[in-house]
């Protein structure tokens, strides 16, 4: 509903939209300063990151022996220190960052592909065939986790493309699990069966009313995921089978800062501080986008 | 309940065979066999050990023997460590891995609820953000960071704690501090956010309008439901004890059987392999049965027949 | 309500009642602690002052690393790297392993603190005149921890054992210098009386060589050789490494073997040195992680180590210099060249320029922080006898050396526009991983392009077996105090072990006509010679020697520095 304001000298001003749901969730999340400073915060570190090979730092490959495990020398750019094999700290955060934050996306966007479809189907076409398939989540939900992981990873090498795919593989399940729980709920409100009567296909019903009302959580869970896929990835890199030489990334910085932690703290701060504010950016975003697009849990 | 108890548990067969099968073909795709040294192991040799391990017969064939062996409690000799049978190895470990996570699931329960009903009744001030900024930390950081970071602080530097080994109720401090971290962040969340949401439920208004005293309230009203989302978790959650525990084991030194997963894995030790992967597959089967049976417990709307 | 009650109950019942399992159920330990108790009272040591009372909280500080030992108890707490693969001789591969067999078990001869080859289960021994026959005399007072005697039948059967098929035994091929072995493990001869070590009688054994090998007595120090009794392997069979089975004719017993936490040995009453003994009880741990192994130590955890983080060498030198032990070790870290592929394995001045760029001091002073030692020869040194062999430009210094390599590249028709491109191979690991970064930074400045690839272990030797590399991380540390350990290696019917493809007549001549040089000096120099001709040909890329690498604490005395690094705690004692 549109409404036409009229000054004092009679002329029509800018119509005044109207408010949908999503300006509404976003005004909410305006107003969250811990989610915007996050977001804001976020944006700086994955562009610094990104940019990493145009602002004329050092190169990541550049040793200097008299630099192993040195503290930071900022007069010189060593903003980090020297890791031990006397490359810059810094510059190496910030390629691993790339890594990190590129296999934590992607990752967690293959599993919210193969996640949401797989649950959205299962509540929507609901008895057997639903039956069957949260059969197969829970059988895929008993395994391991940690054991897929590995075995694929010994089996396709050291390729990084085949990690995020592995790991977005088996992250899907919760996300399944919760896009079935919502799909459930909402396939009983009556504006959908009002949909059905007015004889909308139902791959229309679940693509243009099921899955945005999904949005909810999976959007919470999704930022909940990409800090947990990231630890994931360093954590197998900590094992030995991720991210490999001369990558790196900022598990295994982290992985091997944590040798030298006496002699060089900044070696576990320089990266692993990177590394948490990141993750706690992310959180807070998800925080925000749940408190945004749920007002009842404000 | 009985008979739903009865009816999972049968479910549970189909799906352990789904593992073990599962399981057995996966790991001999991996490169890399059980027997190479840099030692060049000499041919007949190679060939001596192959047939003492039952390696030179069909694949199926050493399947259908290694179900024999588990119908009769066989788990198989260790690939590499050839004095025991997986069997020995895991009943040696296991009790002490599962002493390790229990605690630390305890532990999480009792900490991350508390932070999160705290931080739901102080929402927004400042006792939220600190609360739910100490839970953070569990996310934040890897717990083979913290585990090194916590055994230089209370082992090397005040010297309050043992670096490492296991037996004393002292070794059990920092391990399990460790392994919990993360799952207290998660589950603090979690009651966080059900609290805060049953608080502003109707029945909750209706119980303070009726003049309730806040302690009735909370205790009768408001704990039940806010807790049905992090029984749901406890699957996820001692599952993700488990994968923590490969690490901090490693890092205290501590004799369970997390070390043996991976190491047998890089070690192509098939059987050891297999043998935790059974056995981890049986104890989350077993968790999600217990949640579901709790959960059914607290939650009135679901009734098992 | 009440089923809110009731699931807490329950949950709690469950929680409380594995603990309390757990916490009653300790068989192993229990089961351990009945014969330490009689143990502890029939040994009448001259040094220790323990009481039988002393032994009931020992029994649960076995358990514990932390706690201090009981009182009076004199234990040696050590670092021992992995958990051991099998505590069998014939089956067992590495000195993890042998470390603690060393303990239980002695072999006919054995290890001085300071590495010298001294009698062991046998007193004394003689030559024949054509170096083919050995005869052993066995100790009179030799006995096992059962307390009967040992005799040269067990050394028969352990040796017939080691080379049987059946067994599959990695090691076998140790035992080729003995007539008979190698058709024996090979199975091309069924009949063991054929392997030419004979029992004359209780105390006596004969054993005939194949050719004269001046070195055999040193060979027999190698865990292969460790005597083992028949008796018990056939009773017990799979277990009879358990505790309560393992009977060993060495200083200690085996007490107790916590998979992944501890092995405890204590005093063997019946050995029959057992007067010099000075320590009642050995704790080896596996310590996986390096650097919380070092953590343990300073702690007050551990009396000596396995290994040393390398970098923690910088604050050990500055701090506890006197506790640190790094010196040389008979094992060699070296690049080996894929000679089966080209451009590398035709053009030996290419070889050449790949270890003329490498600068190994700074590898082993900076990359390694000291844990290593710059190595120029394929047999490092220490060997007695041996005039250790340098590359020719060991003397060069390193701005020179880049020059003549670049030179080199050039004249092959390499440039900057056609950059020489290679992969280096190297397992998971730490250290190897610095190295080869170092190695590929250096290869940079003189315009190679180097790729680092890693591999987890058994992929990594399947590649190497299969010679899928250019050049891979590879190492050899010495069965024996000998140059041929390392040497024979390279002989080009070496098989699968000479896994760079080199095959030179002339050093193959000279190495294995040395079995048949007049005296030991000839045979040295026949060696030496050897090595010269391998080197000269350039066939891999020596980097650095081994170091021995321990944190010896002050209190533990009895521990000598020896090149094989092999330290036997019955000359050891604990203040």
């Amino acid at each position: 509903m549109t409404q036409a304001e009229f000054t004092a000298t009679g002329s029509v001003v800018a119509e005044v939209k109207g408010r949908s749901l999503w300006s509404d969730a976003l005004r909410r999340f305006r107003r969250n300063k811990a989610a915007m400073a996050s977001l804001v915060l976020f944006i700086i570190i994955a562009l610094t990151c990104f940019l990493a090979p145009h602002l004329g730092l050092r190169e990541r490959e550049f040793i200097d022996y008299s630099r192993i495990l040195s503290p930071p020398d900022w007069a010189n750019g060593w903003y980090f220190g020297g890791d031990a094999n006397g490359r810059d700290l810094f510059v190496r955060t910030l390629y691993g960052g790339q890594i990190s934050l590129t296999v934590g996306f992607v990752a967690t966007f293959v599993s919210l592909i193969i996640g949401v479809s797989w649950g959205a189907t299962a509540g929507f076409l609901g008895g057997r065939i639903d039956g069957l398939m949260m059969r197969i989540v829970d059988i895929l939900y008993s395994l391991p986790f940690i054991f897929f992981v590995i075995m694929l990873t010994l089996i396709w090498g050291r390729n990084i493309l085949l990690m995020y795919a592995a790991i977005g593989a088996v992250s899907w399940l919760d996300m399944a699990r919760i896009v079935r729980g919502q799909t459930l709920s909402i396939k009983r409100k009556e504006f959908i069966e009002a949909a059905h009567a007015s004889g909308v296909s139902s791959a229309r019903i679940i693509f243009k009313h099921i899955i945005p009302n999904c949005i909810g959580p999976v959007a919470v869970y999704v930022t909940m995921t990409v800090p947990s896929v990231i630890l994931t990835e360093s954590f197998i890199s900590y094992l030995g089978m991720g991210v490999q030489e001369p990558n790196s990334s900022w598990g295994t910085l982290v992985g091997d800062g944590k040798d030298v932690m006496e002699q060089l703290p900044y070696a576990v701060l320089g990266p692993g501080g990177v590394l948490a504010v990141t993750l706690l950016c992310l959180n807070f975003i998800g925080d925000g986008l749940r408190d945004a697009l749920d007002p009842k849990d404000r | 309940m009985l008979r739903y108890i009865m009816r999972r548990l049968g479910g549970a067969i189909p799906t352990l065979l789904i593992i073990i099968t599962f399981s057995f073909f996966m790991i001999r795709l991996a490169p890399g066999g059980p027997f190479a040294r840099e030692r060049k192991v000499p041919p007949e040799v190679e060939a001596a050990l192959e047939r003492a391990y039952h390696m030179d017969e069909p694949l199926v064939q050493q399947f259908g023997r290694y179900l024999w062996g588990l119908a009769h409690g066989d788990f198989g000799p260790s690939f590499k460590y050839k004095d025991y049978t997986v069997a020995d190895l895991i009943a040696q470990g296991f009790p002490i891995s599962l002493q390790l996570g229990l605690m630390a699931i305890v532990l999480a329960l009792v900490v991350g609820m508390s932070l999160g009903i705290l931080a739901a009744f102080r929402q927004n001030s400042a006792v939220d953000y600190t609360a739910t900024g100490i839970s953070m930390i569990g996310l934040a950081v890897p717990n083979f960071v913290v585990a090194p970071v916590l055994t230089l602080v209370f082992g090397l530097i005040l010297k309050w704690l043992p670096v490492g080994g296991w037996g004393h109720p002292s070794n059990y401090v920092l391990p399990v501090i460790a392994l919990s971290l993360a799952q207290i962040a998660i589950i603090a969340r979690l009651t966080r956010a059900s609290m805060i949401e049953v608080l502003n439920t109707n029945f909750v208004r209706t119980a303070r309008a009726k003049g309730l005293p806040e302690r009735i309230t909370i205790i009768r009203h408001t704990l039940r439901p806010a807790l049905l989302p992090v029984i749901s978790y406890l699957g996820p959650g001692i599952a993700g004890i488990i994968t923590g525990s490969v690490v901090i084991e490693q890092i205290f030194g501590i004799p369970g059987i997390g070390r043996y997963f991976v190491q047998g894995s890089l070690n192509r030790d098939y059987t050891m392999v297999m043998g935790v992967t059974i056995f981890y597959g049986v104890l989350i089967i077993f968790c999600n049965l217990v949640a579901d049976i709790i959960y059914g417990l607290l939650d009135p709307k679901i009734r098992y027949d | 309500m009440k089923r809110l009650i009731a699931a807490v109950v329950v949950v709690a019942v469950v929680v409380v009642g594995f603990i309390l399992y757990q916490n009653s159920n300790k068989p192993a330990e229990q089961a351990a602690t009945a014969p330490a108790t009689t143990n502890e009272t029939t040994t009448a040591p001259a040094a220790t002052t323990e009481q039988p009372a002393a032994t009931a909280p020992a029994a649960t500080t076995t358990q514990t690393a932390a706690a201090t030992p009981a009182a009076g108890e004199k234990v040696f707490r050590r670092g021992n790297g992995a958990e051991p693969e099998t505590l069998d001789p014939a089956k067992s591969t590495g000195v993890i392993e042998s470390n603690i067999q060393y303990e239980l078990f002695e072999g006919l001869t054995s290890y001085a603190p300071n590495g010298e080859l001294v009698p062991g289960a046998a007193e004394k021994w003689e030559v024949s005149d054509d170096g083919l026959t050995y005869t052993f005399h066995l100790r009179a007072n030799g006995k096992w921890s059962n307390g009967e005697p040992v005799t040269a039948a067990d050394f028969v059967y352990a040796m017939q054992r080691l080379v049987n098929p059946e067994t599959a035994s990695d090691y076998a091929p140790i035992a080729d210098f003995i007539v008979g072995a190698e058709k024996l493990r090979k199975g091309e001869e069924k009949d063991f009386s054929k392997l030419g070590a004979v029992a004359v009688d209780d105390k006596t054994l004969k054993i005939t060589l194949v050719k004269p090998t001046p070195f055999f007595p040193a060979v027999l120090r190698h865990s292969s050789f460790l005597p083992v009794r028949k008796a018990d392997i056939e009773k017990f069979k799979q277990d009879w490494t358990k505790p309560g089975n393992l009977v060993g004719n060495g200083a200690f017993t085996l007490k107790e073997w916590v998979p992944q936490s501890q092995i405890t040995m204590v005093k063997n009453p019946n050995f029959y040195d057992a007067a010099n003994v000075k320590l009642d009880k050995l704790i080896y741990y596996p310590t996986e992680d390096l650097a919380e192994e070092f953590k343990r130590y300073r702690a007050g955890e551990l009396d000596a180590t396995y290994e040393v983080p390398s970098e923690q060498l910088k604050t050990i030198m500055e701090t506890m210099k006197d506790e640190y032990e790094g010196k040389a070790y008979l094992g060699t870290y070296y690049y080996v060249i894929n000679l089966t592929r080209e451009p590398l394995g035709k053009q030996k001045d290419l070889r050449k320029a790949l270890s003329l760029a490498v600068d190994r001091e700074a590898l082993a002073d900076q990359v390694m922080q000291g844990n290593y030692l710059p190595g120029y020869s394929w047999v490092p040194p220490g060997i007695p006898g041996y005039t250790t062999q340098t590359l020719s430009f060991k003397d060069t210094p390193q701005a020179d050396r880049v020059a003549e390599a670049k030179k080199i590249l050039e004249a092959a028709g390499y440039g900057p526009n056609n950059p020489l491109k290679l992969d280096i191979l190297y397992n998971t690991h730490e250290g190897h991983k610095k190295v080869a970064i170092a190695v590929q930074n250096m290869w940079k400045q003189v315009g190679i392009e180097a790729t680092i690839t890693n591999q987890e272990w058994q992929v990594y030797l399947d590649t190497r077996d299969n010679k899928q590399y250019d050049v891979a991380r590879a190492a050899w540390i010495a069965d024996y105090a000998d140059p041929l350990t390392f040497l024979d290696l390279f002989l080009s019917d070496a098989g699968v072990r000479n896994d760079a493809g080199y095959n030179n007549p002339e050093y193959d001549k000279l190495v294995k006509g040395s079995s048949s040089a007049a005296t030991p000096e000839e045979r040295m120099k026949m060696l030496s010679d050897a090595e010269k001709i391998f080197l000269d040909d350039e066939p891999l890329i020596p980097l650095m020697y081994y170091k021995t690498k321990h944190m010896i604490s002050k209190k533990l005395k009895g521990w000598e520095y020896n090149n094989l690094d092999f330290h036997l705690a019955r000359y050891m004692s604990v203040e």
